[in-house]
């Protein structure tokens, strides 16, 4: 059986009247990246909030095996967290905040390293009321891994940052993980979260509707393959009169599974005389593959 | 708990208005000293030492801003978030801003009257003695005890702006009811007294007990409240109690 660092059981949450999370359960694997996906209001927020008792709820929150409560939470030591925007006093410079937050035992070598780390060596000692929204979500993503925390959840890190730093962000990310702690990311930036999820929870109006791996999520993708022939119209007659499934449009996009053989297809086209100049594969990406499971679920 | 105290400390320091509040504080004693040292028939200092050269109002102001700040603030950038999400439990998180509030209010009321004393001896030590008679005992031991009641009446109105400073997240509407209630009580005190003449039983009413500093001052006081010291020491006491723990209620199971 994989390893558990957090459980979630029939959580149940209310704004009001308003039930915002129905019965949400699922479990994160202890040292990987677990993505957090959903259409706006779907409860991604809701449900970090609930892990970090901010917010009232009830069912059980199990942090390696210890019973976790809303009154009573001791795994928040070991858990850093950014949510929806980062926690910033104005009148504070980005190293006081750290050090702030900072417990005991944190050496300033850490710090140091995350500075460098998420390149913040610039404005670090400046007041943050002097910060760029890409600067002050740095420093929350920092704050999140000053206290060398088992997991991070981190609420749509990648809100406000470059190219530049979205590749320190990743490279964090990875590093850290590669050290043994966990994540719960959430983010609409589909394809960035496909270069760093290896599980995935899928969530609509409250509910989970999916917890799978990455990796099974997309190897139930659809796959193409696009040739490029001497004829291309006379090549998907040919291919659609031998059973394919093409897709419509002036090239050929053949729709096939993982275990397709590009052998057979060729054969078809050569015998029929047509030369077959280049041949591609299309993947579709996590983005496709959400949108369809969100749009069956409904 | 101590972590979480010292994070508040932290926070209070690298405010740049706690620097600042000490220097005006500073200056308003200094200018007021100076000015009875200049014109002792007009100004007599044994008034204004009372008063701390006229810092004591300023403390209850200051106080009241900083005690609402500190809860709202959290609200406002949103800091609250990462503040609640350590261990400790949200009680805890909130009886450590009160333990600041209790620190920067003794520090604001020893800076204060150590300055006093000190301006006293340079300035206008000729205009009295702290060991003459003052309207009790000694004037330095009724100088404290007027002290003392001039916090705990303070602490009433700090307790109740962190109540509402809890309650409804914005300085704005807690700060001004502390103020209010600071004044409201010296502009209608007299229609306070001639209510609690008529209805005994409203002189429990909380407004009745910030009269607890005049009271010390000024013994007839009792006359009006209906009320000895020591049942007004004690009912400002409970009121300190009760209005910090509604706080405590409201924020345990608020939703951040
Ligand atoms: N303070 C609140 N009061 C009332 N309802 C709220 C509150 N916060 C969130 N909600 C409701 O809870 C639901 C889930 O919100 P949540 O913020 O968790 O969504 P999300 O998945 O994070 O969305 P987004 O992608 O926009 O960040 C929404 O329908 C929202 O209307
Ligand atoms: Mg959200």
């Amino acid at each position: 059986m994989k390893d558990e660092i957090l459980v979630v059981k029939n959580v149940n949450n209310f704004f009001g009247r308003k039930q915002v999370l129905k019965n949400v359960s699922f479990s994160l694997s202890s040292g990987r990246i677990t993505g957090l996906v959903g259409a706006n209001g779907a409860g991604k927020t809701t449900i970090m909030k609930t892990i970090l008792s901010l917010t009232p709820y009830a069912g059980q929150i199990m942090f390696e095996g210890q019973p976790s409560t809303f009154n009573d939470h001791p795994l928040l030591n070991d858990i850093g967290a950014l949510i929806e925007y980062p926690s910033i006093y104005p009148f504070m410079t980005g190293m006081e905040h750290l050090r702030l937050f900072a417990r005991g035992k944190v050496q300033s070598t850490g710090i140091q390293s995350l500075i460098h780390m998420l390149n913040m060596e610039g404005y670090i000692n400046s007041a943050a009321r002097g910060y760029s929204l890409g600067m002050r979500q740095k420093l929350g993503v920092a704050m999140a891994f000053v206290n060398n925390p088992k997991l991070v959840i981190l609420d749509e890190p990648m809100n406000g940052l470059d190219p530049q730093s979205n590749k320190e962000l990743r490279d964090l990310i990875i590093d850290q993980r590669n050290r043994g702690v966990s994540f719960l990311i959430s983010s609409h930036i589909l394809s960035e979260l496909q270069k760093l999820a290896e599980d995935l929870i899928i969530v609509d109006q409250g509910k989970v509707v999916r917890q799978t791996t990455m990796k099974n999520l997309l190897e139930a993708n659809n796959h193409f393959i696009v040739l490029n022939t001497s004829d291309d119209k006379k090549a998907q007659e040919i291919l659609i009169a031998a059973g394919y499934y093409l897709v419509s449009g002036e090239k050929v996009r053949i729709k096939t599974d993982a275990n397709f053989d590009i052998a057979e297809i060729l054969t078809n086209l050569i015998s029929e005389n047509i030369a077959v100049h280049d041949v591609k594969h299309e993947d579709e990406d996590l983005e496709g593959s959400v949108l369809e499971l969100l749009n069956t679920a409904n | 708990m101590w972590t979480l105290y010292k994070q508040e400390v932290y926070k209070l320091i690298k405010k740049k208005s706690t620097l600042w509040i000490t220097a005006i504080l500073i200056l308003t004693e200094i200018g007021a000293a100076t000015i009875s040292h200049l014109w002792p028939k007009t100004l007599p200092a044994q008034m204004m030492f009372v008063s701390d050269f006229h810092s004591a109002i300023l403390v209850v102001f200051f106080s009241l801003a900083i005690a609402a700040s500190t809860i709202t603030m959290e609200f406002q950038y949103g800091t609250i978030k990462t503040v609640l999400a350590q261990k400790y439990s949200r009680e805890y998180v909130l009886i450590s801003k009160w333990l600041l509030m209790l620190t920067y209010t003794l520090y604001l009321y020893v800076m204060t009257m150590v300055m006093a004393l000190f301006l006293k001896l340079v300035l206008v030590n000729g205009q009295f003695s702290l060991v003459e008679k003052g309207w009790k005992h000694q004037f330095w031991q009724d100088w404290l005890a007027a002290m003392g009641a001039h916090f705990i009446t303070l602490w009433v109105l700090i307790s109740l702006v962190l109540l509402i400073a809890t309650a409804f997240k914005t300085s704005s509407v807690a700060i001004s009811v502390g103020i209010i209630g600071y004044f409201v009580l010296n502009l209608t005190s007299a229609a306070l007294f001639s209510v609690i003449a008529k209805y005994p039983w409203l002189k429990w009413n909380p407004l009745n007990f910030l009269n607890y500093d005049h009271q010390i001052v000024a013994e007839e006081f009792s006359k009006f409240t209906k009320l000895t010291d020591n049942q007004l020491l004690l009912g400002d006491i409970g009121y300190i109690a009760l209005f910090l723990l509604i706080g405590i209620l409201i924020f345990r199971k608020r939703s951040v």
